[in-house]
């Protein structure tokens, strides 16, 4: 008798509800479409090698997202370069106030350009994004600061569209 | 860039769907089988089945014989946001914020400098407790924020004041951080004041305005967004409301509920202009 416990049924499941998710947090954090796709597929294969809370839905999207972060940590890491298709070609940035948000937004350092993602996309509070990203949430808090102000000025010298 | 800008250009960045079929086909050829188990059934002697069925039997009887029927009644509760039970995995809608200048508090010194902003938003309570054998149930605001009850209701005891600086005070309330109130199977007339703040002159630059002490004005500049403020206002502090039950046999029981706080989704948040949403969750 065979029973399947639906491990990778359920891991499937997870990939697809929260595919978006990842890729921006890889993308934002990589600068390129390759490696965002390859940081998918690894996050993918970390859901079954690691101890992933996969049927806990509170548990599993702060993981993924502590997962995704580190992984784009330790390619940041790794001395292993690659030719990089513009992501600028793959977003479809169509109008110049697209692309103008894009460069601002990879003008931050990466915390921040993280801490702005979870607290205004995801909608995660200070704390839990403390947790997640293992910083105090008076840190994060700054670093939200600090990455408003970092925009606000940007976008003063540019003159731009934003204002 | 204000927030909304910035999540709708978020939201336009999608996975293509051959990376997610790339990512689930590794996932497939990955010899993680681990999902699979080969369980085949066993024969047992006559022996071994029937020393088994003779200890399951010996259990159950000792179990109906010890069990204490009747004697022992857990004491559990539940959380109503109005009809609705509140959980911890779906938040509950508590009420919503107007983001309106009339919530703003400026904060001066001696030297008619400004040390500071205030914001403080009202709604109705609409928690309450079910469940068997309560005798009372104490609520009590963990960090910023308080209720504001009637000074002359009766209902209420323990009541912890609250003295944060700068809380707004109605007649005939009081503001409260803590209280107690007897078992009751509907909400109580009770407001919840959520309080925030923010201190020092770098807040006004980050915001660009400024104020005329003198007058008590704000002086605003170019893209100035006093949604944004709000909402960064109310999103940085973090509110969460700590609620007791005491049983009749003198236990008690604590139950934290996490308020969230967020804007009205893309489509309702064109029609309603700059409204915040309180739920509430319970805490893990």
């Amino acid at each position: 008798m065979e029973v399947l416990l639906g491990t990778k049924q359920q891991a499937e499941k997870i990939i697809r509800k929260y595919s978006d998710m990842i890729f921006r947090i890889a993308c934002q954090n990589t600068g390129s479409m390759q490696d965002a796709e390859d940081i998918l597929q690894d996050v993918a294969l970390a859901l079954l090698e690691k101890d992933a809370p996969l049927y806990d839905e509170s548990y599993i999207k702060p993981w993924l997202i502590r997962v995704t972060i580190n992984k784009c940590k330790n390619l940041r890491k790794s001395a292993h370069k690659r030719k990089t298709e513009s992501l600028e070609n793959y977003l479809h940035l169509k109008s110049p106030e697209d692309k103008r948000i894009w460069d601002d937004i990879m003008e931050l350092p990466q915390n921040y350009r993280n801490a702005l993602y979870l607290f205004y996309y995801e909608g995660y509070s200070l704390e839990e994004i403390g947790n997640i990203m293992n910083k105090k949430p008076a840190t994060v808090g700054s670093w939200l600061h600090r990455a408003r102000k970092k925009l606000k000025s940007i976008i003063l010298e540019g003159g731009s569209i934003y204002e | 860039m204000n927030k909304r800008s910035y999540a709708q250009f978020m939201s336009e960045i999608k996975t293509p769907d051959t990376a997610v079929e790339k990512a689930i086909a590794g996932m497939n050829e990955s010899d993680t089988e681990t999902a699979v188990l080969s369980i085949k059934p066993k024969r047992r002697g006559y022996l071994s089945v029937a020393a088994t069925t003779a200890v399951l039997c010996l259990v159950l009887i000792a179990g109906i014989i010890y069990y204490p029927f009747g004697t022992e009644k857990e004491n559990v509760f539940v959380i109503n946001a109005g009809a609705a039970v509140v959980n911890n995995f779906e938040p509950v809608k508590l009420g919503e914020l107007k983001c309106e200048f009339s919530s703003l508090g400026l904060c001066f010194n001696d030297a008619n400098e400004l040390t500071g902003v205030t914001m403080c938003e009202n709604l109705k309570f609409p928690i309450f407790c079910k469940g068997e054998n309560i005798e009372s149930v104490t609520y009590s605001v963990k960090g910023k924020g308080y209720f504001a009850v009637s000074d002359s209701d009766a209902h209420f005891s323990g009541k912890q004041y609250y003295k944060e600086p700068a809380v707004s005070v109605f007649a005939g309330e009081e503001t409260v951080g803590s209280f107690t109130t007897e078992f009751s199977d509907h909400a109580q007339d009770v407001k919840l004041c959520l309080f925030t703040s923010a201190w020092g002159a770098d807040f006004c630059n980050a915001y660009n305005f400024l104020v005329d002490a003198k007058k008590g004005e704000m002086i605003f500049g170019k893209g100035f967004d006093y949604q944004q403020m709000y909402y960064d206002l109310f999103t940085a502090d973090e509110y969460c409301i700590e609620i007791t039950a005491k049983f009749e046999d003198g236990t008690t029981q604590t139950k934290t509920l996490g308020l969230i706080i967020e804007k009205t989704d893309e489509e309702s948040a064109a029609e309603q202009d700059a409204t915040l949403i309180v739920s509430a969750k319970l805490a893990e």
